[in-house]
This record gives structure tokens, C-alpha cells and sequence, in this order.
């Protein structure tokens, strides 16, 4: 009985190890392409900033922008929401929370864009195993 | 008298020579310039202003899709899942940048694989258009260079739309 219990567990370790190992290289199999070499990973967010006032969009567009770590700042005037893509390795969401109510001096709130269907596309393999790729990819 | 002359004729002599050393150097710099190649005209992706603009122009495009009240809902679950938004921003970087002559390479999908069965509209696609001109008046991008990346991005509409 114990006998067999040990291999069973020599059996699934080595299952394990061999699993992680294939998964090793194929994440690190394909060199990372130019613009993934070159350009930084992003979040978008989407907020509420119906309590700010919304007179001249365009710089307040410009103004959210120039906040370090942000690329870019869109706002719907009519629902009142700005969508905001940042740089996750210069700024995390409450930073960005909380400098956007002290550039509007007033509260900003999450609000989620609602969603129409799946959205685009963007690949053949789970966004899960994106993720997975991307995190056990040490090529530079 | 002898002298004189003997002077003159030298001074003439010595213009002469001047004139063909400098003659020969003029030629020799003319052969020169004549092999050289001429530069052709900066590739759009250039004068776009390379990677980190089309990436600022891109982020823009993607928050005035996602936050636009007509398509915004077709964007909204794409821009909001990070794994998702990764794969589809560096997607559309690489096509412009590839589009525009640039060192990128489009690993996706071909247009019409990506949109089959989404049933996008001509509307649908004309507001999308409109987002992309507003991202690149806003980084000032010259209405040429607009002009230009719409020639190439334009043609895809078939590919999109009506699937």
C-alpha cells in the first residue's frame, strides 16, 4: 500500500514537472515581437466624473494625459464617463483613482462600459492561456 | 616691355591652371554626388513619428472607441479584460506600423476571420473611422498623413463589415 502510494506520487510529480517544463518552452519559444519588445503593458479603467464639470473636454482630456503613467484619456460627454488607458508598471488603479480626484477636485467613481456581445476578437488561443504565456516568458 | 609681358603671360598661365584645378575639382564632386543614391522620400510610418505615436495614437482609438455611446459596447469587454486588451492593442500597433512601412509584423487574424458572425454594420464601421480621425487630430497628426493611413486601413471595410 505504501509502496503504491509512492509511486502514485512519483507518477504525479513527475507529470507536473513535465507539464511546467513544456509550458516553459512553449512561452519562451517565439521571440517577443518589436512592439512587444518596445512598447509597455496597459489596463483601461472607466469612471464615472459626472460631478466634475465638463466645459472644455479637450483639455481636460489633455490634462488627465499628461498624468505620469497614463497614455490616454477619452470622455464621453453624454454619459459622463472617462475611459482612461494606463501604464500598469507606472501607475495601479487607486493611484490613478486618486489622482484624478485631486486633478477634478471632486469624487470619481468606477464605472464599468456596458458590454454589447463578446467584443472583438483578438486571437485562436484563451485569453487565459495568454496570461499563463505571458507571465512564464523570460525573453527579453 | 619683355618683362612685363613675361608677366602677363605667366599670371594668364597660372588663372588658366586655376581655373582647370578648380574645373577638375568641380567634376570630380559632380561624379561624386552622381552616384550617390538619392534619398527617397521618408516611409509614412516615419513621418507618422514611429512606434511611440502610433501607440499614443492607438491607446486613443481604443478609450474613444470603448467610451463612444454607438460602438462602445462592442469594444467595452475587450478594453476592460487586460489579457485581452494586450493581444488586441499590440494587434492594431503592429497592422498600423506594418501598414506604414514600419519593423512590424501583424501576427493576427486576418480581418475577416476576426469579425465573422459580429454582423458589424456600415454605421458601425463609419463611427469607427471617425474615432480613429479624432485620436489623430488630437496628437496633431497632419491631414496628408490621415489621408495616407485611411488609403490603407480603408479597403478592410469588406473584410469587416456585413460577416
Amino acid at each position: 500500500m505504501k509502496k503504491s502510494l509512492l509511486k502514485i506520487g512519483k507518477v504525479l510529480l513527475g507529470t507536473t514537472c513535465i507539464l511546467f517544463l513544456s509550458l516553459l518552452l512553449w512561452a519562451n519559444w517565439n521571440e517577443r515581437t518589436y512592439t512587444e519588445k518596445i512598447v509597455g503593458d496597459t489596463r483601461f479603467m472607466s469612471y464615472d466624473i459626472s460631478a466634475a464639470p465638463l466645459d472644455d473636454v479637450s483639455s481636460l482630456e489633455k490634462k488627465i494625459s499628461l498624468i505620469k503613467g497614463v497614455s490616454s484619456c477619452s470622455i464621453n460627454t453624454g454619459t459622463k464617463i472617462a475611459g482612461i488607458i494606463f501604464y500598469t508598471d507606472m501607475l495601479s488603479s487607486d493611484q490613478l483613482q486618486e489622482s484624478l480626484t485631486t486633478l477634478l477636485q471632486h469624487p470619481v467613481t468606477e464605472k464599468a462600459i456596458p458590454v454589447k456581445s463578446g467584443g472583438c476578437p483578438v486571437g485562436g488561443i484563451t485569453y487565459f492561456m495568454l496570461g499563463l504565456k505571458e507571465a512564464l516568458c523570460f525573453r527579453s | 616691355m619683355k618683362k612685363i609681358t613675361f608677366v602677363l603671360a605667366a599670371t594668364v598661365v597660372a588663372s588658366l591652371a586655376g581655373i582647370t584645378a578648380c574645373k577638375k575639382k568641380t567634376v570630380t564632386e559632380t561624379v561624386y554626388v552622381d552616384n550617390t543614391p538619392p534619398p527617397g522620400p521618408p516611409s509614412l510610418y516615419t513621418r507618422l513619428g514611429g512606434v511611440s505615436a502610433i501607440t499614443l495614437v492607438t491607446d486613443k482609438f481604443i478609450n474613444n472607441c470603448a467610451t463612444n455611446s454607438f460602438i462602445g459596447p462592442r469594444f467595452a469587454a475587450t478594453a476592460s479584460d487586460p489579457n485581452r486588451l494586450r493581444v488586441f492593442r499590440f494587434n492594431l500597433i503592429d497592422q498600423i506600423c506594418a501598414g506604414s512601412g514600419g519593423p512590424c509584423q501583424y501576427k493576427g487574424v486576418t480581418m475577416l476571420q476576426a469579425h465573422q458572425g459580429m454582423n458589424i454594420t456600415n454605421a458601425e464601421f463609419d463611427t469607427l473611422v471617425g474615432q480613429l480621425v479624432k485620436a489623430m487630430t488630437f496628437y496633431n497628426v497632419p491631414a496628408s498623413e490621415q489621408n495616407e493611413l485611411a488609403t490603407i486601413l480603408l479597403p478592410m471595410r469588406s473584410d469587416i463589415v456585413g460577416h
